[in-house]
């Protein structure tokens, strides 16, 4: 008879990392339980940790390897099926060299998965073409801090955010895309005196809490940040000592900024001068001061520039390196951090070690006793530009629905069309496993061991609590039986011996050991030899040859123009029940029911103009697609602005057959929140797409925690002991 | 070109290789857990021979004869004390008739009935003699005086060593 377990893992729904028990007997869950010793949480999680894992035993799971047949999926053995995907890719390398296959990782896989890949990628097949899903949301921000603090990655901790005077958030929504992170702020706020100040398009829960809020025009943050920054200096609001003695660049980024007065923030960005000048004062008064930004900044063709625009303002007030400030870039997904630190990158092998030094080379080539390539790589964007252009020919996707979250989802799907190898690695058949010429079912967290790596660079364990369903892998024992079907000598035999190669060969991980994370602790890289920690980023140093930051001029990008007739701009991200193109998610029934599908948020003023009601039917219609979705009419939204969920994966409701193929220009990360549309009134009343159940309909009212004094002055409270509570 | 197939057929085993696949997976779990079957079997060997297989088979099988299992094993040597107290209440339980049961289960429920309607007037000696006249509390009195000149004969004799009256 099976017997109740208590297993410590890892969420896996976002980039806060929170950890807790879950309970099971056999392959049935009994319970979620938080506990204090979790790092990042503590007893908190939200819904989707709380509740989101019912998936694992849906039978819609893929139990067995299948291999295209006669335009059918046919069940395979795994011997079959790896003695197949093998030879495909010998065979495309032998043809067309290494370059023409390209490999896809993951940032909802472990660490340990996603250094195989990338070793996969380069030692057994000769390629530096491998990415990950990072680029489409956080590569930019990554991309602003190396630039000018050196590391990519969050400067302290959770804990710092919730010390902070003055929290920024800027084109995030922590309280449903990062809800456990998000309560420390409220708290804070409520009960520590802490101020916020958000700046985002939409009224999103931050935004009504906060004591100013910006709501600029679409795309436009780097300039109202630069004006405040030119602002601050010239007012002098500005740390000397710490720009004296620890930044360079100061005199090119006041030369940079000339143009940003405040008269051109207010025309660019539609802010008021009274707003932007409150937002200066604020940022003057505080002591520690945090920014935080995610999709908002990053999903544009500016995201790097803006990325950095904020990281030049935390060092000109001298708010990094010290408890309670510093620079957050929100990580989306649970391994957002890992799989970058990984290498799972075309320029960068483990640790950010750049893959163009022969000296680095030569330690990987050494360590992994065989020739690395030296050609520069295709990230995920310009893979999808060499399928299309003949050049790539196979693509290995490790867990990631491609089809639908890459931007631009018509072209990317006629980009599968063209290949002539396409390997799905998944844990259900999605939309990019349609595509496939062999599907390989792979294991979801809980029935793994491994490590993940959150948004505070904080490595935490995760531990095996089912066995695999069916003949389901975990994605690194995959990995492993094709490394060997091609050769390679691999002889892992537990997610620990991964790490310990990792930590013998990338820096910022050197100290990291199993034993150092069992449980519940943990550490946030870079980690010495010794096993010693950093919490909190550049407390003496930047790593940088002379020690110092180093302050960058930037430019502004406006966003993409599109003809009169789409006239409507459609904002996208997440809904906190729900996680990314919602494989998981939706088949979570408690979950599913309360949120059964997406919907378009539509402003007061757009659906009376148009005639049409709350659950009305409308298409939207861009350049690139279409979809067509039920409405909800909220004043969350603002004119012609709408809001769409991502979180589907239906085609008729998907986001990314709006959105367009621009991007990035640093980073390549798709300009997601560059979209406009047309909007159709297909059915002009229906049915409310938002349900019973879901917390929208509600009008919560904060209270500062429990108040248990509020009953206690009641007149008609009798107390149940003798002495009178103090108040 | 690959055009996209929409959906899978979920091939369900035949009988067969599902039972190769069931034999796999046991061959599996019985060569990691090897030493703990080994103790299992041990343990198993032992409760069979000190009769506790019989007796968990017997629970399973046979739920009436269960009492003259239980009685069964109590005699056994080594059997436990608290099987033997079980025993015995069950033996004193069968003994006493169904009616008392039943007559003792008639008093309860009148006497929840009475215990959820407010009270009245404070009983004196005088209501107690008109209930008496009552013939049914006359006969529960005559039982509980059964009840109390049996409980008192047991104690005295427990109490005062000597030949037990009859
Ligand atoms: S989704 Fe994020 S906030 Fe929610 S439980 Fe998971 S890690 Fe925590």
């Amino acid at each position: 008879m099976a017997r109740v377990r208590r297993t410590k893992t890892v969420c896996t729904y976002c980039g806060v990392g929170c950890s807790f028990d879950i309970w099971s007997k056999g392959r049935t869950i009994l319970k979620v339980e938080p506990s204090m010793e979790a790092p990042a949480n503590q007893i908190s999680t939200c819904v989707k940790g709380k509740f989101g894992w019912d998936f694992v035993n849906s039978p819609e799971r893929l139990t067995q390897p299948l291999l295209r047949r006669d335009g059918r999926f046919v069940p395979v053995s795994w011997e079959e099926a790896l003695a197949f995907t093998a030879s495909r890719l010998r065979k495309l390398r032998a043809q067309y060299g290494p370059d023409a296959i390209g490999y896809i990782s993951s940032s909802k896989c472990t660490n340990e998965e996603n250094y195989l890949m990338q070793k996969f990628a380069r030692a057994v097949m000769g390629t530096n073409n491998i990415d990950n899903c990072s680029r489409y949301c956080q590569t930019p921000a990554t991309e602003g801090l190396r630039r000018t603090m050196g590391y990519g990655g969050d400067t302290g901790s959770i804990h710092d955010i919730a010390q902070a005077d003055l929290v920024v958030v800027i084109g995030a929504n922590p309280a449903e895309s990062h809800p456990v992170l998000s309560t420390r702020i409220r708290r804070a706020h409520k009960l520590h005196g802490q101020k916020l100040l958000v700046a985002d398009l939409r009224k999103h829960d931050l935004a009504a809490r906060a004591d100013l809020w910006l709501r600029p025009r679409p795309g436009t943050d780097l300039v109202w940040l630069c004006a405040v920054t030119r602002y601050l200096l010239e007012q002098g609001w500005v740390d000397e000592r710490f720009l004296a003695e620890r930044t360079t660049g100061l005199a090119e980024l006041r030369a940079s900024l000339a143009p940003y007065t405040l008269a051109y923030a207010e025309q660019v960005t539609g802010l008021s001068r009274r707003d932007l000048l409150r937002t200066a004062e604020m940022i003057h008064a505080a002591k520690r001061m945090c920014v935080l930004w995610a999709m908002g900044v990053t999903q544009h063709r500016g995201g790097s520039e803006t990325s950095t625009a904020i990281c030049n303002l935390l060092l000109v007030t001298g708010h990094v390196g010290r408890p309670g400030t510093g620079a957050y870039p929100l990580r989306g997904h649970n391994n957002v951090q890992g799989a970058g630190d990984m290498g799972c990158a075309p320029l960068y092998l483990p640790g950010y070690e750049r893959v163009d030094d022969p000296a680095v080379r030569a330690k990987y080539e050494r360590a992994w006793g065989v020739p690395l390539p030296e050609n520069p790589g295709l990230d995920n964007h310009l893979m999808v530009e060499a399928i299309h252009a003949g050049k790539l020919k196979g693509l290995y996707i490790m867990g990631e629905e491609m089809a639908l979250v890459d931007s631009n989802a018509n072209h990317v799907q006629a980009a599968f069309r063209k290949l002539d190898l396409l390997i799905v690695q998944d844990v259900f058949f999605s939309k990019t496993a349609q595509f496939a010429d062999v599907v390989l079912p792979a294991c979801p967290s809980l029935e793994k061991d491994g490590t993940f790596t959150n948004t505070e660079r904080r490595i935490q364990r995760l531990y095996k609590v089912f066995d695999p369903f069916g003949e389901s892998r975990p994605d690194w024992q995959i990995l492993c039986d094709l490394a060997r079907q091609l050769g390679a000598d691999w002889r892992y035999q537990h997610p620990s011996d991964i790490m310990a190669e990792i930590a013998s060969l990338a820096e910022l991980y050197r100290g990291v050991r199993y034993d150092r994370l069992e449980g519940y602790r943990s550490l946030q890289w870079p980690v010495a030899e010794n096993g010693i920690d950093t919490p909190l980023l550049y407390t003496e140093r930047f790593p940088f040859p002379d020690g110092r930051a180093r302050l960058c001029p930037v430019t502004w990008q406006p966003p993409q123009a599109f003809a009169a007739e789409y006239d409507v701009h459609v904002n996208n991200g997440r809904m906190l029940e729900h996680f990314h193109e919602g494989n998981l998610t939706y088949r979570v029934p408690g979950i599913a029911a309360k949120v059964p599908q997406p919907y378009v948020e539509v402003s007061p003023e757009l659906a009376a103009e148009r005639g049409f009601a709350d659950g009305a039917k409308v298409r939207l219609v861009s350049p690139f697609g279409e979809v067509e979705l039920r409405a909800t009419v909220t004043d969350r939204v603002q004119g012609n602005q709408v809001y769409l969920p991502m979180n589907t994966w239906r085609d008729h409701e998907a986001v990314n057959y709006l959105t367009s193929s621009e991007c990035d220009e640093v980073t390549h990360t798709p300009a997601y929140k560059e979209v406009a549309v047309r909007l159709e009134v297909v059915e002009p009343s229906g049915p409310s797409p938002v349900v019973h159940g879901n917390f929208r309909l509600g009008h919560p009212h904060p209270q500062r925690g429990v108040e248990v004094e509020r009953k206690w002055q009641r007149p008609d409270y009798r107390p149940l002991v003798d002495e009178p509570p103090q108040v | 070109m690959a055009e996209p197939i929409a959906s899978i057929e979920r091939q369900t085993p035949p009988a067969a290789v599902e039972q190769a696949r069931a034999r796999a997976r046991l061959g599996a779990l019985l060569a990691a857990a090897e030493p703990a079957l080994a103790e299992g079997l041990q343990l198993l060997q032992q409760c069979s021979e000190a009769g506790l297989l019989q007796l968990a088979t017997g629970l399973m099988q046979e739920g009436e004869g269960l009492l003259e299992i239980l009685v069964k094993q109590a005699d056994q040597p080594g059997g436990a004390q608290l099987l033997k107290n079980m025993v015995a209440l069950v033996q004193v339980w069968g003994q006493l008739p169904p009616s008392l049961w039943t007559h003792l289960q008639a008093g309860l429920e009148a006497a929840s009935d009475a215990a959820q309607r407010p009270p009245t007037e404070k009983p004196g000696l005088r209501l107690y003699w008109q209930a008496l006249r009552d013939p049914d509390v006359a006969a529960g009195a005559g039982v509980m005086l059964a009840l109390l000149r049996g409980l008192g004969a047991s104690v005295r004799s427990h109490a005062q060593p000597g030949p037990r009256k009859g």
